[in-house]
């Protein structure tokens, strides 16, 4: 027995914030390869500081 | 095809689910034991009743009259006796009941007297308009407003395109299409009456390219009709919501309808190929509206269709002869499932804006907790009407509704794109709804206000006027004791004058 929401539409598209945000990521793969490639390694320990840090606040 | 098609913004892709339904032909529901009819079916003020409880009723007899201009009369769809005029559950999202009349049928089906005219173009517009208002006949498509006002041009409007809207673009929905596949000859019926009324030069039909069998049917009906000739199909993308009458405007003429105006502002006037069909039984058939075509489909429906339906048909009866697979009390969507709305309940009617009854959705959207907005801007993508869905939702959240008229509100049609896409699946047409009709509670409220001040501000005047009146009166009868106590003063001045004259002569003699 299928459960509606209250109002319409009750078809559901497949955008979720979870895909938009793997967009996101993935749009930032070549910037991230482009930092490494010119200012070195060093950026990469940033990008770990970064999201590490993102993730401990956020939960 | 003379010009080339325009276009609308946004809009969606849908999967349509119309094969479903298209199946078989167009079936005949049979005819309930009791048919519940509200006297509200139609956009403006409700029908009133002219029958009694007891009274035996044929069928297409009308047993209520229209009452003010925007209102159409309602008829008996069948023969039987009325058994009940009162509250009865009508099929509203909100629930809630309404004055319906019920009619217990004997089964004859017996017909009242059709007057039938043969040749409408004897007539005056005023009398066909007339005609068609007295059938009770509304717009099909899903809003129900009075079609005969739609077919006055008016004295400041001329109208040039009549435009049949037969693109239904949302899925599952398919009654238009049926009809159209097996009734073109009575659609152009009433596209010729149509054109008639309104003095139009010409006539397009636009039609989804997803519904080949119904552009061919229309086409072979067309080319059966050389006096037709002002008349074209259209075929139209599939997208959603060409359907809607603005949508379908921009593409097929590539004009805009400015905002709060109407089609008719730019010389276009829509109407559905079922009102059409209608407006042709109606006046060459003298049949008033007392039935529709009704699209049972969705998942839970093995034996999906179309349904030529009685009004006041339960919704239950239509249910039980398609064979759904529906527990009691399942809620169920009327109309599509964009724009339609969930009911539950099992004696809810069939009624003149019916066009759907979907059981079961395939991408059924689950009731969900929204997520924050994270302004990703798909709903501006998709907003068929250029709006900012994004902005809306804020100012709406916040009451701020100036705001929200500022970014237009009211030219949302309510189309349920911008809801589709929301990756946080916030309800912003919930939202947008909330704010029209806040919006306009405001305004009614203003609009009181402005009467009972005006309403205050005339009694004192008249209150003053009174009292200056009444001073004025009360002046004028002091003036006029004055005068008269002078006069009488005066008088007997005189004759004491004239007495001392008389005493003098008496001495001089």
């Amino acid at each position: 027995m299928p459960i509606f929401r209250l109002s319409p539409p009750f078809l559901a598209g497949a955008n979720r914030v979870t895909l938009q945000m793997l967009q996101v990521l993935l749009a930032l793969i070549p910037a991230v390869i482009a930092m490494t490639f010119y200012f070195g390694p060093g950026v990469l320990i940033n990008v770990t500081l970064a999201v590490s840090v993102a993730l401990i606040t956020e939960a | 095809m003379s010009a080339p098609l325009g276009d609308f913004p946004g809009g969606l892709k849908l999967p349509g689910h119309k094969k479903r339904s298209t199946q078989g032909p167009i079936r005949k529901t049979p005819i309930s034991k009791q048919l519940v009819l509200p006297l509200q079916q139609h956009i403006g003020a409700a029908a009133v009743p002219i029958v009694e409880v007891g009274d035996k009723v044929l069928k297409g007899q009308r047993i209520a009259r229209a009452e003010g201009h925007v209102s159409v009369c309602l008829h008996a769809p069948s023969s039987g006796v009325i058994t009940a005029i009162g509250e009865h559950a009508i099929p509203h999202p909100s629930g809630l009941s309404a004055p319906c009349i019920t009619i217990e049928t004997d089964g004859e089906d017996r017909w009242i007297d059709r007057q039938q005219i043969k040749d409408f173009r004897q007539h005056s517009a005023h009398e066909l308009r007339q005609i068609i208002r007295d059938a009770g006949i509304v717009g099909l498509g899903g809003a129900g407003f009075p079609s005969f006002i739609k077919l006055n041009p008016g004295v400041h409007h001329s109208v040039e395109t009549l435009l049949i809207n037969g693109a239904e673009c949302e899925p599952y929905i398919s009654c238009d299409d049926m009809l159209m596949r097996e009734r073109a000859d009575g659609i152009l019926d009433g596209v010729e009456i149509m054109l008639f009324a309104l003095r139009a030069s010409r006539c397009i039909l636009a039609i989804e390219d997803n519904k080949p069998e119904a552009i061919a049917a229309m086409r072979y009906a067309l080319s059966g009709r050389s006096h037709l000739s002002q008349t074209e199909i259209v075929v139209v993308p599939t997208r959603y919501p060409t359907g809607g009458e603005k949508q379908l405007i921009q593409v097929v003429t590539n004009k805009q309808v400015p905002t709060n105006k109407l089609p008719i502002d730019i010389g276009i006037v829509c109407h559905n190929p079922g009102t059409a069909y209608a407006v042709g039984r109606a006046i060459l058939h003298g049949e008033p509206l007392i039935s529709r075509v009704v699209t049972v489909t969705g998942t839970d429906v093995p034996h999906a269709g179309n349904f030529e339906t009685l009004f006041g048909t339960p919704i239950k009866d239509l249910l039980v002869f398609c064979e759904t697979r529906r527990q009691p009390d399942e809620p169920f969507i009327q109309g599509g499932p964009m724009m339609g709305y969930s009911l539950a309940g099992d004696d809810l009617p069939i009624t003149k804006t019916a066009n759907c009854i979907l059981v079961g959705v395939d991408d059924v959207a689950p009731p969900a907790q929204p997520l924050p907005c994270i302004r990703c801007g798909d709903c501006a993508d998709v907003c068929p009407a250029s709006l900012l869905p994004q902005q809306l939702y804020w100012y709406s959240r916040a009451k701020d509704f100036d705001k929200t008229r500022d970014y237009n509100l009211f030219d949302c049609i309510e189309c349920g794109c911008c809801d589709y896409v929301c990756p946080s699946k916030i309800p912003l047409v919930s939202y947008f709804r909330f704010a029209k009709t806040e919006i306009m509670n405001q305004e009614r409220e203003r609009h009181k206000s402005d009467l009972a001040r005006q309403r205050h501000e005339s009694r004192l005047e008249r209150l003053e006027r009174e009292a200056q009146e009444k001073e004025e009166r009360q002046r004028q009868r002091k003036a006029a004791l004055a005068a008269t106590k002078a006069a009488k003063a005066k008088e007997e001045d005189s004759t004491n004058t004239a007495e001392a004259a008389d005493s003098v002569t008496e001495e001089k003699a």
